[in-house]
């Protein structure tokens, strides 16, 4: 047990994929519907995001290894070590959203079969949001027409009292 | 929890007062037959700012919360409250009891279900558990459960498998209804484990409403603790909740400008998984079984 005086910090060698040579943009997903900015250009939130869109595009390229081998009729110890690299591949997902758990940020992927395709991250709202008191009252009176006495659906409407929920003219 | 207190002044002193209320939450006072409409401006009304300080002494005295408000408006007016029921007081209309519940819209017939609310707030993230432990949950019950997932917009949800998903789609008082139609709910400590309680039950049912809480080791148990519930919790396990609950308030700093990122108001003892020590000691197979209590 240590003291916590922890913040979520961002790992020191992070590599953004799409500026690798075998870069294969087709299994790079959206980010929030739209491409991410560059890891150069990203503030924290963005660095979040990648660090995660990453993850997800090794999945994608490791699936579609596997699609390939299986397509190629390739011989089952192939085929299971595809699977392996797919496990892999998702273990660093798990482990990201271990990292991510306890600032309550992760991403809600769309997929298309087994591929992810679109990735929409929440992001924490503000300390205190919602939490105003009204400033009118709370009483709202339900109560069942046959309570309401006839003659308050003729002619001009009188003032209700309210009591108990109760209607009474 | 102020809604009980209301309820039970007015059974412990009937026409004495008159009392309204402003609250964060008008939709959980809606069809409340203890309000009357009384104006701010009104020289005969006292306005009275509602704590519950005997939370301060929760780790020592054997009060739930339910206790809270009731002795603190006892004092406030000289009167004294106790509880007449354990549970909040939550009224539904006759439209909103007789209305199809929102799973019955979405199958097109009725279907018993169970809530899930996999998170919570941003303010006291110390209360999650893991997204994977609640999806194991889930997926252990695949077939035999039929999982509704709840929690609002800008909250701590994340998604899980298997469900049918609600967040964010539902109002509090359609949540309100589809807790009245619920055969259970399983959460942490958070306003669905309160609504389990307070939420009437459908006068066909027999049996309070089941309710599984993942408490960990930040509250103490008889302060949050309902009758009916399972509250899975580990006070005297750590030593960090060696004798009572933490109350500490979230797992790590958030930056984002409140006081609940105080050093000495986060977790001591963090899991290798994110989460607080005291939750990670609490595994699906627990909830699983504590389910399995009330399903078999």
């Amino acid at each position: 047990m240590c003291e916590n005086t922890n913040t979520v910090s961002l790992p020191e060698a992070l590599l953004d994929p799409r500026l690798s040579l075998d870069f294969l943009s087709e299994f790079w997903p959206l980010c929030n519907g739209k491409p991410a900015p560059l890891l150069a250009q990203a503030n924290i939130y963005d660095t979040r995001c990648i660090e995660f869109l990453a993850a997800y595009y090794e999945v994608n390229i490791r699936n579609a290894e596997l699609a390939n081998a299986r397509s190629s009729s390739a011989e089952p110890h192939e085929t299971s070590a595809h699977l392996d690299r797919v496990a892999v591949a998702l273990a660093k997902i798990d482990a990201l959203e271990d990292r991510y758990i306890s600032i309550g940020f992760f991403g809600e992927p769309l997929m298309e079969g087994v591929f992810y395709r679109d990735i929409h991250f929440t992001r924490p709202g503000l300390h205190g949001q919602g939490t105003n008191t009204i400033s009118f009252s709370s009483h709202i009176a339900v109560f069942d027409f046959s309570d309401i006495p006839a003659s308050e659906f003729e002619g001009i409407p009188s003032i209700i009292r309210f009591d108990d929920g109760k209607a009474d003219s | 929890m102020l809604t009980s207190a209301i309820r039970d002044i007015h059974r412990a002193y009937p026409d004495r007062f008159q009392t309204d209320v402003r609250t964060s939450c008008p939709a959980l006072w809606e069809n409340n037959p203890w309000l009357t409409p009384l104006s701010d401006d009104d020289p005969d009304v006292r306005r009275i700012l509602c704590h519950y300080p005997l939370i301060q002494r929760s780790n020592q005295e054997p009060y739930h919360f339910i206790h809270g408000f009731s002795e603190y408006l006892s004092e406030q007016l000289d009167i004294r409250v106790r509880p007449t029921e354990f549970r909040g007081d939550i009224h539904l209309s006759s439209d909103e009891k007789s209305a199809p519940s929102v799973v019955e819209k979405h199958f097109g017939a009725t279907k018993p279900y169970w809530i899930i609310a996999a998170g919570g707030k941003y303010d006291f993230t110390i209360k999650w558990w893991h997204k994977r432990r609640w999806q194991e949950v889930v997926n252990h019950f695949k077939d035999q459960v039929l999982f509704v997932q709840v929690g609002q917009d800008g909250h701590y949800h994340p998604p899980l498998q298997g469900v049918l998903d609600l967040r964010g789609k539902t109002s509090l008082r359609e949540l309100i209804q589809v807790v009245y139609h619920a055969d259970g709910i399983v959460c942490p400590v958070t306003l669905h484990m309160h609504l389990a309680a307070a939420v009437p039950l459908p006068q066909s049912r027999k049996r309070s409403r089941a309710c599984v809480v993942v408490n960990g080791g930040r509250e103490p148990t008889h302060w949050e603790a309902y009758p009916a519930h399972q509250f899975l919790h580990t006070i005297g396990a750590l030593d960090c909740c060696a004798t009572g609950g933490c109350w500490k308030s979230r797992t790590v700093a958030l930056n984002d400008g409140a006081p609940l990122d105080r050093p000495e108001a986060l977790c001591r003892d963090v899991a290798a998984n994110g989460i607080p020590r005291c939750m990670d000691m609490i595994t699906s197979r627990h909830v699983i079984d504590s389910m399995n209590h009330y399903l078999n």
